[in-house]
């Protein structure tokens, strides 16, 4: 019995030794590299996984030892999801990270700084085909921390059917005359809304991230939600009070916004104008009306347009550079890009100024390039304090009381402004 | 002597699994987050420091928490109020031996085997200003209103919505209590012509009191826990008129990353628990009759 316990043993350790040996042995074996797992944590929905990874098997295909594994995190629970996983050290190794998400990540120095990938002698992937301006966003004292995906403009959507009903002339077609302003607007939406058949002329104020989903307005009016230093709500001028008037008279004097308890999406063919990016165009698929595109109406003020931003940053650093920038370069390449254009505006200008660009949506080439690529230029992201989630409770407060109590434009401003004091202290 | 030790030793090494897993995973995480509370811990910032009672001091003076504390005082008064009236009334109906009573009994539980994020979204449909409910009162006539925007209905759609969700379970614990009531008492009363009320108010309040004291205790600290409603049908809104604890301290925790203003929101969450469950304890006596 001895003896056989004796010779198991002897036979286990023959075993191990072998094993090990056999691992050295390909550890020292040159040109035989070490299988490396990259995680990518992506918030989109399943065609926009399926985009990411043919463009991620090109990258398995070109370095076989390098695999990626795509995790996708609900945009609801996208940043909780992200924090915790990242304090737990189980973070994704790469992120899809939207405006808000970046800035967060940023000024909490959570991001790795990748400024390596500027290597201009990398002809191959030309990074100076990225527009700097878009790069502006994702840089903070000299060092770069994402690359961006998408600099997709907001602009308005909407149903030609309804405006056609109501008699009136679309906003592209206004446009075009330089008669498509905030007015014109609020007077389409005043005339298509008929609550009786559940009609409405817009469907995209959210009281409960009020400044996000209204800022264009705020902007058309020459108004800023903060200063630029994030350090003060500056709402509360002449022309940010003209800002909140409109939409107080779309709500309060109108009556033709849809409460927000209502969830009204622009495929149900019952809004007249939308505000999206070309990431929603491929759900317009078989809705049963005619629908096109318009630029954000033109109000008094600079006339900057939302930026839709979203750029690849990353989180972890547990993998060689070389690996890191191999797979990062690999979902940023012109040909990723070019793969993405489907849903998202890049910012290479190679892949914008590119004929394929515009034939990849369902729309006439010189509306899609007259309003999505003529906004580009005049594309600004919205950034908020770092306490904005505390704020925004109180600020959602503020503007369903001015909706559900006629509060005024002054005092609703003089509100917000005193409620959220005391995050800027 | 020694066995009695021995049988002592058994009884620690039996429940020390029990016990090892409590201490981990609740009173560690507890005392955890108390200690947090006294710090400026943020998810996202790796630089902490002790900051003394500031969290707590800043939670009292701020009139956004005042509100919370009010509205989840309002909340858990509805639905602990409203969940045992209704609760026992339908205990009452369902104890009866009739045909079929069984599909009902079922029927009223039900809810509590349905996660509450998918009874949130259904009562969300429901009570839309276009929604079935609205649609229903057209019928005769009346406008309804927008329930979940509405600083009048709002809180009380939510309180009617989480009483529906958790009425099942009280009714079936109340019903077996029923159930356990002996006949003889209804049939001495009967005999002495007691009326339906004086039997039900003196014979079986008394006897399912004690269920009744635990019905509600139960009901208490869950509905001080309720979250995934608020989170689901109104987000706290409208003007924070059902903004609760629960969901404030998610706000702090996992909106804002402030672990720190988090954890002293639900300290003292727990301790008014703490409070509310001793006072109730106290007062058991006037409950449950086999305590006197």
């Amino acid at each position: 019995m001895k003896r056989s316990f004796s010779f198991i043993l002897v036979l286990l350790f023959l075993f191990c030794s072998f094993g090990l040996f056999a691992a050295a042995q390909i550890e020292e074996t040159p040109g035989v590299k070490e299988p490396v797992e990259f995680t990518v944590g992506i918030f989109g929905n399943e065609t926009h996984k399926a985009v990411v990874r043919s463009v991620l098997d090109k990258v398995e295909e070109e370095f076989p030892y390098i695999s990626v594994e795509i995790i996708t995190i609900p945009w609801g629970e996208y940043i909780q999801k992200l924090s915790v996983q990242k304090i737990s050290g189980d973070a994704p190794d790469i992120i899809w990270a939207a405006d808000v998400h970046l800035k967060t990540f940023m000024d909490n120095g959570l991001l790795v700084d990748i400024s390596s990938i500027r290597d201009e002698s990398d002809t191959a992937y030309d990074f100076k085909d990225y527009l700097p301006d878009t790069l502006n966003y994702v840089s903070k004292d000299g060092k770069l921390f994402g690359i961006p995906f998408s600099t997709a403009p907001k602009l308005i959507m909407y149903n030609d059917d309804l405006f056609k009903a109501a008699g009136l002339e679309s906003p592209y077609a206004l446009w075009q005359k330089g008669e498509w302003t905030y007015e014109a607007f609020a007077n389409a939406v005043v005339k298509i809304t008929d609550k009786s058949k559940g009609i409405y002329g817009y469907a995209s104020i959210f009281p409960s991230d009020f400044l996000m989903s209204a800022i264009d307005i705020i902007w058309g009016y020459g108004a800023e939600a903060f200063n630029a230093q994030n350090t003060k709500f500056t709402l509360n001028t002449p022309e940010g009070r003209k800002a909140l008037q409109l939409v107080w008279d779309l709500y309060n004097k109108y009556d033709a916004l849809p409460t927000p308890d209502q969830s009204i999406g622009f495929e149900s063919g019952k809004v007249a104008m939308f505000k999206g990016s070309t990431s929603n165009f491929n759900k317009m698929g078989n809705v049963g009306f005619k629908w096109s595109i318009a630029p954000l109406p033109e109000g008094p003020g600079d006339g900057a347009i939302q930026i839709g931003y979203a750029a690849y940053a990353v989180l972890n650093d547990r993998h060689s550079e070389e690996d890191l920038m191999k797979v990062l370069k690999g979902l940023t390449n012109k040909a990723a890009c070019e793969a993405f254009s489907k849903f998202f505006i890049p910012s290479r200008a190679s892949v914008i100024n590119s004929d394929t660009l515009a034939s990849q949506f369902p729309l006439p080439k010189e509306i899609f390039s007259s309003v999505v690529l003529g906004s580009i230029e005049k594309g600004r992201v919205m950034e908020v304090p770092n306490n904005y989630a505390q704020m925004n409770v109180l600020i959602q407060a503020a503007i369903e009381r001015m909706i559900l109590k006629d509060t005024s434009v002054e005092d609703t401003l003089n509100a917000i402004e005193k409620d959220i004091q005391e995050f800027f202290n | 002597m020694k066995t009695k030790v021995q049988d002592q030793i058994y009884g620690y090494l039996f429940i020390l699994p029990l016990l090892i897993g409590y201490l981990m995973f609740t009173v560690g995480p507890l005392l955890g987050g108390f200690a947090l509370s006294f710090t400026n811990l943020s998810i996202l910032n790796k630089n902490t420091s002790f900051v003394g009672f500031d969290n707590y001091i800043k939670f009292f003076e701020s009139a956004y928490s005042r509100q919370v504390v009010f509205n989840t005082f309002f909340f858990s008064t509805g639905v602990v109020t409203l969940n045992l009236i209704i609760a026992t009334s339908l205990a009452l109906l369902l104890e009866k031996k009739i045909f079929g009573i069984g599909f009902f009994r079922l029927a009223v539980f039900t809810p509590i085997l349905t996660t509450v994020v998918v009874w949130a979204i259904v009562w969300q449909l429901l009570l839309s200003s276009d929604g079935i409910v609205n649609q229903v009162l057209l019928l005769f006539g009346i406008k309804g209103p927008v329930w979940l925007f509405n600083v009048n209905t709002a809180m009380i759609s939510v309180v009617v919505v989480a009483t529906l969700k958790g009425v099942g379970m009280n009714m079936f614990i109340i019903l077996a209590a029923l159930q356990n009531v002996p006949e003889i008492y209804y049939e001495a009363a009967s005999i002495e012509g007691v009326s339906n009320w004086q039997k039900f108010r003196y014979i079986t309040i008394p006897m399912i009191g004690g269920t009744l004291f635990a019905c509600g205790l139960i009901t208490v600290i869950g509905s001080f826990k309720s979250f995934g409603l608020i989170y689901v049908m109104t987000k706290g809104g409208p003007m924070n008129s059902t903004s609760v604890w629960a969901y404030d301290v998610y706000l702090k925790a996992f909106q804002s990353f402030k672990i720190g203003p988090a954890s002293a929101s639900a300290s003292v969450m727990f301790l008014v628990l703490v409070v509310l469950t001793l006072f109730q304890w106290k007062s058991r006596g006037k409950w449950d009759y086999n305590e006197n």
